[in-house]
């Protein structure tokens, strides 16, 4: 197990990682969630080993890894936020230069580099230079890069920034796979929250340094659990329904939107029957009732009062 | 460390041309500086006062001419004076008996090369005269000039001083080691640059993780840098001297060491100025003014022996190109020997070694 505590990085005068706690169990696939300059990239680098904290600790199977680099190294692979990849040579020539680095010889050598380049699915144009890949295709080998020899745990650090949907697609497959299949260990940082969502176990939220929220997807979601939203659409506006459904006990707000009204309610008390009637006792037709659940993104809006992305 | 080593290799393969535009440049600016046919002699009119002997003109002019570079044609002083007017010549000199005149007239730094060879040449004679004393005795000054001409161990230590206040000066050498050593700065100092892209790029932090030692990183890029340099220093000397007739004498060995400690000097320095700027582009700034001005002040563009500033001697003093110019120098042109040269070794090898040191310190701070 993957362990922080109270990790902490200062530059100069600015907090870039506050007092973060979180923990990796092997096979989970857990979530690091947060807007631009949240400190994510930090906090990877530190328990990567290549940023030394201001104070706190970070543990591998209880052992101490900020004094003893080298008892992690091995089982980490990380896929850095930028493409960290020697762009005027071929994808094949940069995948076997790293192999070549992990001591990695000969037929083995050879083997495990197309193993990791089908993984990516670029075996096909392994020849072409790196310059002259698409962006997304560019993000793949540096995936590849990180696999080759084979680590426990994988670390990726912003690994859709700014690619076509076909290229972000075939990544999380291949990290939900990898996770899934081959029981990888994956710590993924994104500010995409439907990615991290979609893959991971758990989520950590982070915003200027710190960690604001952490659970499941459910438990997220379900620090809003007091409320939710109801959608009306409706054929005209009617004041005396409106004025209606402010006087019922459990509706908390009622707000009109383009087509009609919204109301914010107490969770799991189902009004819809009564505000059938409602609308029929003031002549009013309902067209549709939509009941919105929370998301990650309104968990963090609620939590910091800003949007995931601006 | 192999591995970073032929990685750097193989990339140069793919990107050679700054490498290819460095041995071009090299090239062109010593066949124009240098001259790569006898043609460039510099000739320049003399002139006698009426007491100068027929004798003692042919003697004077002969040794002139041993002056490498320069062609000194006799003519008289009206004619002289005509020519520097139509700018044909930039100076003439009128020689007499004790004392010599310049007729100067565009500032021209051929003319102090001149000047330095002249003023030792007339202060030798008045020794000799000195020496011999008024009445003249024809067979004392007969035995000198002939020692002189043709010196026993004894007589060159003796007048070690004034030899040493001659100064050879070979147009075509120092043009071939000036734009070697200089265009060889910008080869090694960018091929170091790769450290500082590889941090900016995060590849870095790939090597770091890997089994591969910091140190053995590191030496796959110095070596790389290090091999190129003295690649590009020696395609040039040996293009130059078996295509372009440059003789260099046949002193390979220790054209060679001097190359090896020069290279590594400059390789060091590299490292420094990597560690002090920290990122690529602001190198590509930087490189250009360090090399220009070491080159400078280094005697790459013009000999060093012709400065006389004070401060420009101390400041050069500093500068490896100075001491790989002396050493170079000292093998080809003067013929000394490897232990004479064992002082501007020993200083680029100190410059050498104090760079890296606070070089790797620096790169490691940050
Ligand atoms: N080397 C550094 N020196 C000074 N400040 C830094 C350094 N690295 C990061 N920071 C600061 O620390 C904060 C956190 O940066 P970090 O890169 O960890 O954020 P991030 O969550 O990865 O953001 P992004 O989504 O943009 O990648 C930022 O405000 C950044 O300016
Ligand atoms: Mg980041």
């Amino acid at each position: 197990m993957l362990e922080t505590e109270s990790l902490r990085k200062v530059f100069k005068k600015q907090v870039a990682v506050d007092d973060v706690n979180l923990y990796l169990k092997q096979g989970e696939s857990v979530g690091l969630l947060g807007p631009n300059g949240a400190g994510k990239s930090t906090f990877i680098s530190m328990i990567a080993t290549l940023t030394k904290p201001s104070s706190g600790m970070v543990t591998w199977n209880g052992q101490d890894v900020i004094k003893n680099p080298n008892i992690i190294r091995p089982t980490l692979g990380v896929v850095p936020q930028e493409i960290a990849l020697y762009k005027e040579l071929s994808a094949y020539e940069n995948v076997k230069f790293f192999g070549r680095i992990y001591r990695l010889k000969g037929k083995e050598l050879e083997s495990r580099v197309q193993e990791v380049l089908e993984l990516v699915g670029l075996k096909d144009r392994q020849k072409e230079l790196v310059k002259n890949y698409s962006g997304g295709m560019q993000r793949r080998i540096n995936i590849a890069v990180a696999l080759l020899h084979d680590p426990e745990i994988i670390i990726m650090d912003e690994p859709t920034v700014g690619i076509d949907p076909q290229s972000r697609h075939y990544i999380l497959e291949m990290v939900k796979r990898l996770n899934e299949e081959k029981a990888m260990t994956v710590l993924y940082t994104s500010h995409y929250m439907e990615e991290v969502e979609r893959l991971c176990d758990r989520i950590y939220i982070m915003d200027h340094g710190k960690v604001i929220a952490t659970g499941t997807k459910e438990e997220l979601t379900s620090i809003l659990s007091s409320e939710e939203t109801i959608q009306l659409e409706l054929d005209q506006p009617s004041k005396p329904f409106e004025e209606a459904l402010k006087e019922q006990s459990d509706v908390l707000k009622v707000t009109e939107w383009e087509k009609g009204i919204k109301l914010i309610v107490a969770k799991n008390t189902r009004r819809l029957a009564g505000i059938f009637q409602l609308a029929e006792h003031h002549q009013v037709s309902i067209n549709s009732v939509d009941i919105q659940v929370p998301t990650l993104e309104d968990v963090f809006l609620h939590l910091t009062g800003r949007r995931l992305r601006d | 460390m192999i591995n970073i080593f032929t990685l750097q290799w193989q990339r140069l393969r793919r990107k050679p041309f700054m490498v290819l535009a460095m041995v071009a440049m090299t090239i062109v600016f010593i066949i124009f500086i240098g001259g790569a046919n006898n043609q460039s002699e510099v000739s320049v009119p003399i002139s006698f006062t009426e007491g100068v002997s027929e004798a003692e003109r042919t003697k004077l002019a002969d040794q002139l001419n041993e002056l490498d570079g320069f062609r000194f044609i006799e003519t008289n002083e009206d004619k002289a004076r005509e020519n520097i007017a139509l700018g044909v010549s930039s100076f003439g000199i009128t020689l007499a008996e004790e004392n010599y005149r310049f007729i100067i007239g565009t500032e021209n730094p051929n003319q102090a090369i001149v000047e330095q060879y002249i003023s030792s040449m007339y202060w030798e004679k008045l020794r000799i005269e000195q020496a011999v004393g008024p009445e003249g005795d024809e067979h004392l000054r007969r035995t000198i000039e002939a020692s002189l001409e043709d010196p026993s161990m004894d007589v060159v230590s003796q007048i070690g001083e004034s030899e040493g206040d001659v100064f050879i000066y070979n147009n075509k050498l120092q043009a071939l080691f000036g734009m070697t050593l200089f265009f060889a700065i910008y080869t090694i100092v960018f091929g170091l640059g790769e450290v500082a892209e590889e941090k900016q790029r995060g590849s870095w932090d790939r090597l770091i993780l890997s089994p591969v030692r910091k140190w053995q990183i590191y030496l796959g890029y110095l070596s790389f840098a290090f091999v190129i340099g003295m690649v590009q220093i020696f395609a040039v000397f040996t293009m130059f001297h078996f295509f372009f007739g440059f003789d260099m004498g046949g002193r390979w060995l220790e054209i060679f060491i001097i190359c090896l400690v020069y290279t590594f000097a400059i390789v060091s320095l590299g490292m420094l100025i990597i560690g002090l700027v920290n990122r690529s582009s602001q190198l590509n700034a930087v490189v250009p003014i360090i090399a220009v001005s070491m080159a400078m002040l280094g005697g790459a563009y013009w000999p060093i022996e012709i400065v006389n500033n004070e401060v420009v001697l101390a400041i050069s003093k500093v500068i490896p190109v100075t001491h790989a110019m002396e050493a170079l120098k000292a093998i080809t042109v003067y013929g000394k020997g490897l232990a004479d040269i064992a002082q501007p070794l020993s200083i680029l090898l100190l410059m050498g070694v104090l760079c890296m040191g606070c070089g790797i310190n620096l790169m490691e701070r940050r």
